[in-house]
């Protein structure tokens, strides 16, 4: 499937006169907006070509999330980051092939009715980089970049440590801080953590919040990216059996 | 990343601060967009014996630091030379890019110490890990322009056709730069249905490299040949602002190995089609081929 986009234009209007389409968004009328791309070529055909795939919308997010990561991931891993990192492509999944899946998802959000959260549902509302990780769709293609690891016999095998309870919540803390942006850095941190998870049980915030912390005060110190997964691992490994 | 003026257990040179005496580290950094890469480069200047000494002998490095936030880019590049020059993809990073600049260390050096550290200092000495920070260079930021819209679908100078099978006297594709306006790229029948079948696919970036790959270094072979007869033509003025935008000319253009080879600027232009198709390749699960 060709994968679509929202033009610059058309999300400035959808954004910035939210009130006026809140409505449309909270009856969930997607013949409505289908007719509004239509008139004005809000939506737009990108030159991403990818396999097409649906996304799982089991009542129970602790068992679809992670299915989604795996299923997103794989089918758009050949897109860039800087692609991923663009809020047009995002918004335009969230509103034409993605529908459904927003609303299944974000669907606490948009029955309240409040304008922030529908923004917060189908667009970034943050910086890119938080918002990526936000986005209820854009956060499984990150989610599964920052986690997917061929070299493991599961690839997945850290994207399960963040995603089979409270995925959301686990991945914007780890997210917070800068220096996770690195992949050893990130990965370590999860090796670490990984052994401390209870199965079916978020990882403790306070292994994650005590985990960046030290992080944090060894990097104004050392540059973390220059340490190796397993060095960071070890690093924390120590910290948290110290202090825990 | 931030650069924090902190107290530190042990002196770091740097212009913030006043640990070290008659030393210095700086950074000349530049910064610029070509073709599809982000290009950073520069020198390091260090004035201080010591700290030399322990690059020389391997223990410590120079290192550059980028990160780009909105893209979660955020690399390393290690190096016991001065000069740098580092080349990124330009499709992983995006708006922003932050630039620091460090000496680090590479192993533990159980007693540091420097003649020219400050008098409160002198004669102590610190106990070094992997990865401290000794030395804070220069930092620069740059905001990232990208020369093409990467979702756009923008309409294309080059088009494939289907070549009339009594055109063979044409060899096995031709590349028709007569037009005004696009460059025709011509396969015969059967490939050219092959083509439409597995371009709709999988298989675009291979098919990229197997076809508009020749022919673009066709066409800047052409350019560079005979630019009188061609220079008045849309696609001629297209491909040549964008060498020249990219600090490359047709007449630089060379047929030798080099970094301005033909084939090395049809690589860039195209985004490195060739290790793109690879990566494809690589990526079809073998349902794919059975499928095919």
């Amino acid at each position: 499937m060709i994968l679509d986009y929202l033009i610059s234009d058309v999300m400035m209007d959808l954004k910035g006169n939210i009130s006026s389409y809140n409505r449309r968004y909270v009856e969930n009328d997607r013949e409505w907006f289908e007719e509004y791309f239509k008139k004005n070529e809000g939506l737009q055909s990108s030159k991403i070509e990818i396999k097409d795939f649906d996304l799982n919308m089991d009542p129970d997010y602790n068992k679809s999330d992670f299915e989604n990561i795996k299923t997103l991931y794989s089918a758009m891993k050949t897109i860039p980051p800087s692609v991923a990192g663009d809020e047009r492509l995002w918004a335009g999944l969230a509103h034409g092939k993605f529908w459904d899946f927003v609303q299944y998802r974000r669907n606490e959000e948009i029955r309240s009715g409040d304008n922030k959260k529908i923004l917060y549902a189908y667009f970034f509302t943050h910086n890119t980089r938080r918002s990526t990780y936000l986005h209820c769709l854009s956060r499984l293609w990150w989610a599964g970049y920052m986690t997917y690891d061929e070299s493991r016999s599961d690839p997945f095998e850290l994207t399960k440590v963040i995603s089979d309870h409270a995925f959301g919540s686990t991945l914007l803390l780890l997210s917070s801080c800068n220096f996770t942006a690195n992949k050893n850095v990130f990965q370590g941190l999860l090796d670490s953590l990984k052994k401390r998870k209870v199965e079916g049980q978020s990882i403790k915030r306070e292994y994650i919040v005590e985990a960046s912390r030290y992080l944090m005060s060894l990097g104004s110190l050392t540059i973390l990216d220059s340490l190796s997964n397993k060095r960071v691992e070890e690093l924390i490994d120590d910290y948290l059996d110290n202090n825990f | 990343m931030r650069i924090k003026n902190n107290l530190t257990p042990y002196p770091i040179l740097s212009n913030n601060n006043d640990t070290f005496l008659e030393s210095s580290f700086t950074t000349t950094i530049t910064g610029e967009s070509i073709f599809n890469q982000f290009v950073i480069s520069g020198r390091f200047h260090l004035n201080n014996l010591e700290l030399l000494d322990l690059i020389a002998s391997k223990k410590v490095s120079y290192v550059v630091h980028v990160e780009c936030p909105s893209a979660s880019y955020r690399y390393i590049f290690e190096d016991d030379l001065p000069d740098f020059s580092i080349r990124i993809n330009d499709n992983e990073i995006r708006e922003k890019v932050e630039v620091c600049t460090f000496l680090i260390s590479k192993e533990v050096i159980d007693n540091y110490s420097n003649s020219k550290f400050h008098p409160d200092y002198l004669g102590y000495e610190f106990k070094i890990e992997p990865g401290n920070i000794l030395a804070i260079g220069s930092a620069m930021e740059f905001f990232i322009k990208k020369n093409c819209d990467e979702l756009e679908n923008l309409p294309s100078i080059i088009k494939i056709f289907r070549l009339d099978d009594k055109e063979k006297n044409k060899g096995t594709m031709s590349v028709n730069t007569d037009d005004p306006n696009k460059i025709f790229v011509g396969l015969y029948a059967d490939q050219f249905d092959q083509y439409c079948q597995l371009g709709q696919s999988l298989y675009k970036e291979t098919l990229f490299s197997m076809i508009l790959l020749p022919a673009l270094i066709t066409i800047l072979a052409r350019m560079k040949n005979d630019p009188e007869t061609y220079e008045d033509r849309t696609w001629f003025q297209v491909i040549d602002t964008m060498l020249e935008k990219n600090k490359c000319s047709l007449e630089n253009l060379t047929y030798e190995d080099s970094p301005n080879s033909i084939l090395s600027i049809a690589q860039l232009i195209f985004s490195n089609p060739i290790g793109n198709g690879l990566i494809e390749l690589k990526n079809v699960d073998i349902v794919d081929v059975e499928e095919v």
